[in-house]
């Protein structure tokens, strides 16, 4: 009796471990992208637990603005953060217009023009990161009921910062640059080198396909191209800070460091698109043929 | 401690997913807030080792997949993962459990460090089949091996308070006929 019993706790065990194995690992053979819809559950989850997170966050706040506005340095301190802010904010319009006055040049010879997907922004803080270190990822205080949509693109004054990959409505997770699972078209500002970014272990990018033959130099700026659908052009990502020439092959590896310190993000800027929509219906189609859902 | 009753075994794991949350929620918010930011963790390896070491159930693998999957609120890295990964480490302990005892706090850190690194192995293996680069398994590892010995430190101490929650009294692995 003790024995059969024994024999069919093995088998059920063995089903539910075999059966639960299965399950997992086409889980994770079959996810083709990272972006994730949250289930019902998830979101009702995540709306309750991440404001905990939140108010953990906010502490962090309180103490760094008495520690440096208070204690270290009464006043000054809070006017300079708030001028390096400033003038972070006016580089960043003065880099756009520069970009779309040679955009103009270039539109104006081929008798073309294009119009800039027009954006908002919306402002969110940085309330948790991710429970893993390996993975620079990060949450926001701000989701769908801001006007943010799955893939909307996170930017900080100096550049970019990534998209984002999950959201509720009042939370959203951001994959950012560096992240091995986000591809980015860019191109070198100087040369109109067109390549494609991905992150690397560094916690920085290679830049691949760029042919051999491009001058690119060291510390040249790589912006986003507009291709892909996703980043607007003229997002400034980043530098390049390594180029290795192969004595074969007809392209060079480049090493591009994030403008922005993905380390110590607290304010992001999220643009929320309000595009033409012939263009969004365009994208949703190509979006649906290869098989990508998304908001 | 066997836990043949599904019933039984659903509140000793709702249990164990509140102090999951628990722990990730602060883990996440706290750490960078005294500076640690780089040395970020959870304990969802923790908790599934001791379902491993200490437990002897039939529904074992349900009780792995929901703590991968509330760990997966907190993280990108999704359940699919850590649920295979610990299924697998699972059974395995299941395997050599006759040669493995926790009787002493020592013996704890070093089998909870060991079955960390097995772990490792496995994810690493994972990880380099999706992004064809070794240089992601390299700074994992960097990552790793701090944040591992830390776990298998809290090990002696969380085991006990574990126990309560499954009502595991035994040192010795559990006399497990399956």
């Amino acid at each position: 009796m003790l024995d059969s019993l024994n024999y069919q706790r093995k088998r059920t065990k063995l089903f539910i471990n075999v059966l639960f194995l299965l399950f997992a690992l086409i889980s994770f053979s079959s996810k083709k992208n990272v972006i994730r819809k949250t289930s019902l559950f998830e979101t009702i989850m995540m709306e309750t637990l991440v404001p905990i997170q939140r108010g953990i966050s906010s502490a962090q706040f309180s103490i760094k603005s008495l520690i440096n506005n208070y204690i270290a340095n009464v006043n000054a301190s809070k006017q300079n953060v708030e001028l390096v802010k400033k003038v972070s904010e006016l580089e960043n319009e003065i880099f756009k217009m520069s970009e779309v006055s040679l955009e103009n040049d270039r539109l104006k010879t081929l008798l073309e023009f294009r119009k800039e997907i027009p954006y908002e922004t919306v402002t969110a803080q940085v309330v948790a990161r991710d429970s893993h270190s390996d993975y620079k990822v990060f949450r926001i205080n701000k989701g769908y009921s801001h006007g943010i949509r799955l893939q909307s693109v996170v930017v900080t004054g100096k550049g970019l910062v990534g998209y984002v990959y999950r959201l509720t409505d009042h939370f959203s997770d951001i994959l950012t640059i560096v992240d091995p699972e986000i591809k980015i078209d860019g191109m070198v500002k100087r040369i109109r080198s067109h390549g494609m970014l991905e992150g690397n272990a560094k916690s920085k990018m290679n830049m691949r396909y760029i042919p051999k033959n491009d001058r690119v130099i060291l510390y040249d700026q790589v912006i986003t191209s507009g291709l892909g659908n996703i980043f607007p052009k003229g997002l400034l990502v980043g530098r390049v800070t390594k180029i290795e020439k192969e004595h074969f092959g007809i392209t060079q590896r480049i090493e591009v460091t994030p403008v922005v310190d993905l380390d110590k993000l607290e304010e992001v800027l999220v643009l929320v698109s309000d595009i033409d929509p012939v263009k969004r219906a365009e994208w949703e189609v190509l979006d649906k043929q290869s098989g990508v859902e998304v908001n | 401690m066997q836990t043949n009753d599904l019933k039984s075994g659903l509140i000793s794991i709702s249990l164990t997913l509140v102090f999951l949350l628990i722990t990730d929620i602060v883990f996440s918010s706290l750490l960078p807030l005294i500076g640690l930011g780089q040395f970020r963790f959870s304990l969802h390896i923790l908790f599934i080792l001791y379902l491993g070491l200490r437990i002897s159930s039939p529904y074992i693998a349900i009780f792995i997949f929901l703590i991968e999957y509330f760990h997966s609120l907190f993280t990108i890295e999704s359940w699919a993962m850590g649920t295979f990964t610990g299924i697998l480490i699972c059974l395995l302990i299941s395997v050599v459990k006759d040669i493995i005892h926790l009787k002493t706090k020592l013996m704890t850190f070093l089998m909870v460090q060991l079955f960390q690194l097995v772990w490792f192995v496995i994810v690493a293996l994972m990880i380099y089949l999706k992004l064809d680069d070794m240089s992601y398994v390299w700074a994992r590892l960097i990552n790793f091996i701090p944040v591992s010995i830390i776990i298998s430190f809290l090990s002696p101490f969380l085991f006990p308070i574990l126990d309560r929650i499954w009502a595991s009294r035994d040192d010795h692995l559990l006399q497990d006929n399956g």
